[in-house]
């Protein structure tokens, strides 16, 4: 009996990771599965907020944030990071401007093949938006929490750091150490670029990790991208003359 | 609005029962089939994987040619077996299923329904006689059962001629058969399903079941 209705809350699969399968779904209507390589527990919807209460609890024990507490940070932020943080070994409060900020935003460059570009802050869609270039945003591929889009998120962001100033609970735009690349908060920068000009001074927070892990690297991403685009492409063709 | 000849679905459907080949038509939305299909519009034909040999040789035959299919590259998963697409010089467009699928809400990935409903779709399977057309199609049941699941899954909204045709059978489905079907396919969700059915809340029924959380 297989359910049609599984979505995929979260999956952190990968040959090089500890686990290879390690996958969150929502079977509506049925339960909750994590699978972890082979074996698959089932959950209620209820025992599984249970354990994810719990999971989080045990974070904030472990002081993977050098003081700072686990709940300040966006949970897709830490979802993204994860498998870097057991190499955290600072987080440091700095005072940047700006114009010295760089930004990882996509592009769709050819059909539907979307490349990183590395941007300053003026040439982000949140920023553009903000000030007058409102004709790509509201489709801008980017991740949003249920029952949001891009338009909303951002405005209530102007509004939240208009009521609250910047940084409200210590939620800081991130950034690792070796790059000036905002890896969280891109939209918290527009909106104070913004309100305040693009030379503006901001405290950000560095996470400092050791190697080079952490590194974000444009090329090596969209090679890949352009890999997978390729062979998805070649695959279509190639299916596709089969049937013919 | 050019349609297809419909003396060409007749005789197709009459060739098809003559030949003893087993088949269900799986739905004739505002009863289109034999008279108003439009050109280009496929006619959704259940086959047993089985028999998928004898069936295409047969329609071969009648010169029938396989044509790419627009689901080609989709995700078949749990033995679910891709779809076929055969047309003749007449533009008759079958479109062969081996089985009830419907769309996941993962990844749009093909999934069969449950085997209950399988075997239930050929243990019920009835003959309809229109004038000079006779086909088979689903039982009440299985067609009501596989018109909410294509509404929820496959065109994630219940339109109009789908409508229309939930409302003819709601009345006269055994509905113990329906839930236990639905059950298989819904799991707890099933009971909240069938009274938005009966007080036919369609607008309403897939956000409920996206934000449904009492399992």
């Amino acid at each position: 009996m297989s359910n049609p209705a599984v979505i995929t809350l979260a999956s952190l699969n990968g040959r090089n990771n500890t686990f290879k399968r390690f996958q969150v779904e929502d079977n509506i209507g049925e339960s909750i599965h994590l699978h972890v390589d082979n074996i698959r527990v089932d959950l209620s919807v209820n025992e599984f907020l249970d354990f994810s209460d719990k999971v989080r609890k045990s974070l904030a024990e472990l002081n993977l944030f050098h003081g700072y507490d686990i709940n300040g940070f966006d949970s897709r932020f830490l979802y993204e990071c994860g498998n870097l943080l057991y190499g955290l070994t600072k987080i440091s409060i700095e005072d940047v401007s700006l114009s010295d900020l760089r930004f990882i935003v996509s592009e769709k460059v050819y059909d539907d093949l979307m490349l990183y570009r590395v941007v300053s802050v003026d040439k982000t869609p949140a920023f553009r938006y903000l000030n007058g270039d409102k004709k790509d945003f509201a489709t801008y591929n980017q991740f949003n929490y249920f029952g949001i889009n891009n338009k909303d998120r951002l405005l209530n962001l102007l509004s939240s750091i208009k009521d609250n100033n910047y940084p409200h609970k210590e939620k800081y735009a991130i950034l690792f150490n070796g790059q000036n690349i905002v890896r969280d908060g891109q939209h918290r920068a527009a909106v104070l670029a913004h309100l305040y000009g693009i030379n503006a001074h901001i405290k950000v927070m560095m996470f400092h990790f050791d190697g080079n892990r952490h590194i974000f690297k444009k090329n090596t991403n969209n090679f890949k991208s352009l890999a997978k685009w390729i062979l998805k492409k070649l695959r279509s063709k190639l299916t596709g003359m089969v049937l013919r | 609005m050019s349609c297809v000849n419909p003396k060409s679905i007749i005789d197709i459907f009459n060739n098809l029962n003559a030949a003893g080949l087993r088949y269900i038509l799986i739905r004739n939305i505002n009863s289109e089939l034999p008279d108003s299909l439009r050109i280009w519009k496929d006619i959704d034909l259940l086959v047993p994987y089985n028999e998928r040999s004898k069936f295409i040789n047969f329609l071969t035959e009648k010169g029938f040619k396989n044509i790419r299919h627009p689901h080609c590259n989709d995700i078949f998963l749990y033995g679910a077996n891709k779809f076929e697409f055969f047309v003749n010089k007449d533009n008759v467009l079958l479109d062969l299923n081996y089985q009830l699928a419907c769309r996941s809400l993962n990844a749009g990935e093909w999934i069969p329904l449950d085997q209950k409903i399988q075997d239930s779709v050929w243990e019920n399977k009835k003959i309809n006689k229109i004038d000079k057309f006779t086909y088979y199609s689903l039982g009440m049941e299985d067609e009501f059962v596989a018109l909410v699941t294509r509404s929820i899954f496959d065109k994630k909204e219940f339109q109009k001629g789908y409508i229309k045709r939930i409302n003819e059978l709601i009345n006269v489905i055994d509905v113990n058969d329906v839930i236990a079907k639905f059950q298989l396919i819904f799991f707890k969700f099933t009971s909240v399903l069938s009274s938005m059915l009966k007080k036919r809340q369609y607008e309403m029924i897939l956000d409920r079941y996206i934000s449904f959380s009492e399992y």
